[in-house]
């Protein structure tokens, strides 16, 4: 197996906990952000926490495919497949410079892993489902997984997929919500509502499962949950959030999807996330 | 047409178990054999065109070879921007078919006229626009398609076509010479698409008018490709013919190739007439009312070489 070595410590892909993969990976989200005075910062630190559960041993990575659909959380996903080892740290510093691979929105020219450009909502879910289609013609028991925002839900396209995914039994397919209640301008219940959420999917015929997203044994128990076997309808996990969990001036917070920190800012939410994990 | 790309796709998917067909909840009467015969390559994916461009994405990345298919501007307009960042940024092979060119439901009205699609798919990096007079030409491209894995955009007519060509037309990727050589050559009509036997009819019209023209149907819509008429065409008049908007479209291309290579000679182009876009009617009935039935082509040629 390969190693990997970084700043702070040597990594051997995959071997990494959870726990430090999220911590590690927040606190890059903020190096990479205020470097580049990027925006989502809060919509990265909700998505952080299936990430890195995913990315530690949660999911058969490579075999299983992921999509970032929210993809203005790119720093989340860059930052996790640096720490656990499927990306070259030093890319991280290039985000959203000129010349870089690794775009604001989640950009598939950054690293292989990355199975789709995404930053226009409502296209992971769908394309998706063409990939669980295609594990399941080919006969395998490889799952996709799609991590969306709850505001994606008000694309069109997600309804669609929705009733394809359910009318060709695709059991390989789990769709993640980032349900932290937020989107551009207010809540999404005040925007377009969106509840009863849990309700709507199994309407739609796909079993549910509703935990908190932000919490990595909760999330770690639905994966392994799945019945890679058995599971004949497509799983939706809706997992409550916190928009920018992890530094308590930025959570629950609309403001922050749009700042970026300054530099004040900066060291008191890394002080924050190293004190509190 | 459709019969003709029905045959073809089935006979492919049958010898390629990774020939994959999505539809769009249409092709009723078309696609039963390949349904009947190679049930898990054909997919409906519903009334449901984003959605299915997506999909078509995510199962090109998986190697599949797959075919999107739906009418008019449903495989396009209504799904450009899966074509745009789910195909074409990703660099996912696939072809998209679209039935009904032009007017060819016409009598459906606006929403079923294929009358800007040129436009859009140009637009686009890295996607192949192929747009055959005739099942002759389809063929041949058929052959390129299922030989070379890249992404296509495949728009044909609904049916009834006349061939045009007397032998299997060559090289399609060059506009294709129709006509007899003649010594003395007035003038050139280029024009791509099923609108081909509205140009033939012009010829002859032109010829008993004593104007001779050579004919090239153009089934792959490229810059580089026009550049190797241009080039021998010794700067003599060029007349640009489609069954589609001016915008953007086979005449435009053709324009931008011509002013590459710093192209002297005249160049007209025939498209619809947007006064008349509204109109509904047969595929004849809007041929004409657009001018580019044969006589209005001829029409419009003669008037121009008058002046």
């Amino acid at each position: 197996m390969n190693l990997v070595v970084y700043a702070r410590f040597v990594i051997e892909p995959s071997a990494i906990d959870s726990i430090t993969l999220a911590k590690e990976s927040r606190k890059d989200i903020l190096r990479m952000t205020h470097k580049a005075g990027a925006s989502h910062v809060g919509s990265a630190l909700s998505v952080i926490d299936i990430l890195s559960v995913v990315y530690s041993g949660g999911l058969r990575i490579p075999e299983d495919k992921v999509i970032l659909s929210k993809g203005h959380a790119a720093s989340a996903l860059y930052a996790v497949l640096a720490n656990s080892g499927l990306m070259n740290r030093d890319l991280l510093k290039d985000f959203c410079v000129d010349g870089t691979k690794l775009g604001g929105h989640v950009s598939h020219q950054g690293n292989d892993m990355i199975e789709l450009s995404t930053g226009s909502l409502g296209h992971g879910l769908p394309y998706g489902v063409g990939i669980a289609l295609a594990q399941k013609l080919k006969g395998n028991d490889n799952l996709t997984l799609v991590i969306a925002s709850d505001g994606e839900c008000d694309e069109g396209t997600t309804w669609e997929s929705a009733l394809i995914a359910n009318h060709f039994n695709l059991g390989n397919l789990i769709l993640f919500i980032d349900r932290n209640g937020l989107q551009s301008l207010t809540t999404t219940e005040d925007t377009i509502a969106l509840e009863p959420l849990g309700e709507k999917w199994r309407a739609f015929g796909w079993k549910v499962i509703e935990i908190n997203g932000n919490s990595h044994s909760e999330i770690s128990d639905a994966l392994s949950m799945h019945n890679r076997q058995n599971q004949n309808k497509p799983t939706c996990i809706i997992g409550k959030t916190i928009k920018g969990y992890g530094v308590k001036f930025m959570e629950n917070s609309i403001r922050w999807h749009y700042k970026s920190v300054n530099s004040e800012e900066f060291e008191q939410a890394m002080l924050e996330i190293e004190e509190r994990f | 047409m459709r019969k003709t790309f029905s045959n073809l796709l089935t006979k492919f998917a049958e010898e390629d178990r990774k020939v994959i067909l999505l539809t769009g909840d249409l092709g009723y009467g078309v696609w039963d054999d390949f349904a009947q015969k190679i049930p898990t390559q054909f997919i409906n994916c519903g009334v449901a065109e984003q959605s299915m461009m997506s999909l078509a994405g995510g199962m090109a990345s998986q190697d599949f070879n797959v075919f999107i298919y739906s009418i008019a501007n449903f495989p396009t307009f209504r799904c450009l921007e899966q074509i745009r960042n789910d195909l074409s940024y990703m660099q996912n092979p696939a072809t998209i078919v679209s039935v009904g060119s032009g007017f060819s439901y016409g009598s459906q009205g606006y929403t079923h006229h294929g009358i800007e699609d040129i436009t859009i798919m140009r637009s686009l990096e890295g996607i192949n626009i192929f747009s055959p007079a005739d099942s002759a030409e389809l063929t041949e491209v058929f052959k390129i398609i299922s030989k070379n894995k890249a992404l296509n955009y495949l728009r044909l007519g609904k049916g009834g076509e006349p061939v045009i060509h007397e032998t299997p037309p060559q090289n399609i990727h060059y506009p294709i010479l129709v006509n007899n050589n003649e010594d003395k050559i007035d003038g050139i009509l280029c024009w791509t698409g099923t609108i081909a036997n509205e140009a033939v009819k012009a010829l002859k019209i032109l010829k008993d008018k004593g104007l001779l023209f050579q004919g090239y149907s153009c089934p792959f819509i490229d810059k580089k490709s026009f550049q190797n008429l241009l080039q021998k065409s010794n700067e003599l008049p060029i007349f640009t013919l489609e069954e589609h908007v001016l915008s953007g479209g086979f005449g435009s291309c053709f324009l931008e190739s011509a002013a590459e290579i710093n192209y002297k000679g005249r160049i007209k182009n025939i498209a619809l007439n947007p006064a008349q876009i509204t109109k509904i009617g047969s595929q004849t009935y809007l041929r004409k009312v657009h001018g580019i039935d044969g006589s209005g082509i001829a029409s419009t040629i003669l008037e121009q070489m008058a002046i």
